[in-house]
């Protein structure tokens, strides 16, 4: 039977621990606050949360016990006439409601003249791109009143950039003063479908992105299928465990950042919630054996 | 190079026209399937009646041509029931229009507020009424509650049990304290209820109600169905 933990155990009026964390989905609402399982935090998709519905009431009550992190996947950053100023609002009222310890989006766009296509897709690193995106998380956290962290996504195919995507990330948060959520199954399938290496990726994000403005690292498994072409493809579909190779990035990227709050995420082909305590407390294992003990709570956000 | 926009519109068609871009396709696989995923969470007596795959299929369809104006799915597919109604496969099920527009009724409600109407409406000089903000009037004409409550129990079977008659059937549908709620409601109860809610004016919702049956069954049926309803609160004047 696992340990029940209550809020006193999470040190929610303090700073986010870096701590492996779990990626919280509907499914296991339920579960969750029957058993009130051990787990350092929680974080969420606040688009699953914009509605009076029961998964709603039920977050509150989740919320009183463990730390909650807000994973944004509809600001549409980098669309070219500017995010959606109405999901920004309704991500405000949440951060207000909840109070989480982090709040993060994608360094994507997901709309255009006003269609919304539910997807992280792939901006061109330019100038014009890196000044739209840069202008979208100033109003982002003006509004929230907060740093706001962004993901690096997964890529399927390479497109002409006019730099590389840790020089885009490192400009940005030399403008815009924003922290980086860094996904490491992302940098490694977007490396293998475009063609270049995941270490040298790996590498060049923690050689060019200051180490200071890390502030989460994200775990996940991917599918690999084989295309109409022959080729293998990675797909980042979060529905299985974390891959070898991905584990190895994430041991070499704590080794050189130090500990850094770090999530399991699975969507698809959704297991038990053991299945993900299982994941957190490989990572967890990782950042308490590659980071000095006194470290891995101490980690502002 | 293409401007930020221009890019953006390309790679859009690119997903909407099913060009052969490799890597696209993964793009356009996961956009269809996430709109599909909140079709069916939304119609889930829809999918139990017709299957995934014939869901899915017509969900496709819907999705490839209306796609969404916000990142909040949950409010996403209020034309799927027409868009269901005249798809081909789907004539076969004459009742599937009906269960459609039922299953989003109480999807809708169950996101709604827990909440009254701000503005009381005066019933006469001594009661006033407050209805639950979320509250609306479905007419159908086929026992979708039944079908819906035999496709829950698991008892598919039953379905050729029910009387499908096609006659007209109301429920008016609102988010209580443990979710959406349905009750059904007879034709006077109704009219004074569609009335109410567009209109706000108690006399005209009653003359309306009046029209199905007379004043004594009418004003019966509005105090079972209406007033003695928990999305009613009634307030009394003591003055």
């Amino acid at each position: 039977m696992n340990p029940r933990f209550s809020r006193n155990d999470a040190c929610r009026s303090g700073p986010v621990s870096a701590t492996a964390g779990i990626g919280l989905r509907l499914p296991h609402h339920r579960w969750l606050l029957e058993q009130r399982p051990a787990v350092h935090w929680l974080e969420v998709h606040p688009e699953n949360y914009m509605t009076a519905g029961a998964q709603s009431a039920e977050l509150e009550q989740i919320a009183n016990d463990y730390p909650l992190s807000l994973h944004a996947v509809g600001l549409s950053l980098g669309t070219a006439g500017g995010p959606d100023l109405a999901h920004l609002e309704r991500l405000g009222e949440l951060v207000s409601r909840y109070e989480p310890y982090l709040v993060s989006d994608h360094l994507s766009w997901s709309a255009v003249d006003g269609t919304y296509f539910p997807d992280l897709l792939p901006l061109p690193y330019t100038d014009e791109a890196l000044d739209v995106f840069a202008e979208g998380v100033d109003l982002t956290q003006s509004a929230l009143k907060r740093q706001m962290l962004v993901e690096n996504p997964s890529k399927y195919f390479p497109l002409p950039h006019a730099m590389s995507e840790a020089d885009f990330l490192a400009e940005l948060v030399r403008r815009t003063g924003c922290g980086v959520l860094l996904d490491i199954n992302n940098i490694y399938v977007s490396a293998l479908n475009c063609g270049s290496d995941p270490d040298g990726q790996m590498h060049e994000y923690l050689a060019k992105i200051p180490h200071s403005n890390i502030g989460e690292v994200h775990l996940a498994g991917h599918a690999t299928v084989i295309g109409a072409d022959g080729r293998q493809r990675r797909i980042d579909d979060h529905g299985a465990q974390v891959c070898g190779p991905v584990w190895r990035l994430f041991r070499h990227a704590i080794e050189t950042l130090g500990p850094r709050p770090t999530l399991i995420e699975w969507d698809t082909r959704l297991p038990s919630f053991e299945v993900l305590q299982g994941e957190a407390s490989v990572a967890q294992w990782i950042l308490e054996e590659s980071a000095p003990a006194e470290h891995l709570y101490a980690i502002a956000r | 190079m293409l401007s930020l926009v221009e890019f953006q519109r390309r790679i859009a068609g690119d997903i909407l026209h099913d060009a052969p871009q490799e890597g696209v396709d993964v793009h356009r696989g996961t956009i269809l399937g996430a709109l599909v995923n909140a079709l069916r969470l939304t119609f889930p007596t829809v999918v139990k009646l017709t299957g995934t795959d014939f869901f899915d299929q017509v969900a496709t369809e819907y999705a490839r041509d209306n796609l969404p104006r916000s990142a909040v799915l949950y409010f996403y597919g209020d034309g799927f029931p027409d868009f269901l109604r005249d798809s081909n496969g789907a004539r076969a099920l004459p009742y599937l229009w009906d269960v459609a527009r039922f299953d989003l009724k109480i999807d809708r409600a169950g996101h709604a507020a827990l909440a009254l109407q701000t503005q009381a409406i005066p019933i006469d000089p001594q009661l006033e009424v407050r209805l639950a903000s979320s509250l609306t009037c479905l007419q159908v004409i086929y026992p979708v509650d039944l079908v819906r409550d035999a496709l829950d129990a698991g008892y598919p079977k039953r379905l050729s049990d029910l009387d499908m008659t096609p006659r007209p059937r109301h429920f008016a549908i609102w988010r209580g304290p443990d979710g959406a709620a349905v009750k059904p409601i007879g034709p006077a109860a109704a009219a004074f209820l569609n009335t109410l809610l567009k209109s706000g004016a108690a006399e005209d919702a009653l003359r309306h109600a009046m029209q199905f049956t007379c004043a004594t069954d009418a004003l019966a049926e509005i105090q079972t169905d209406i007033l003695g309803s928990s999305f009613t609160r009634l307030t009394w004047s003591t003055a």
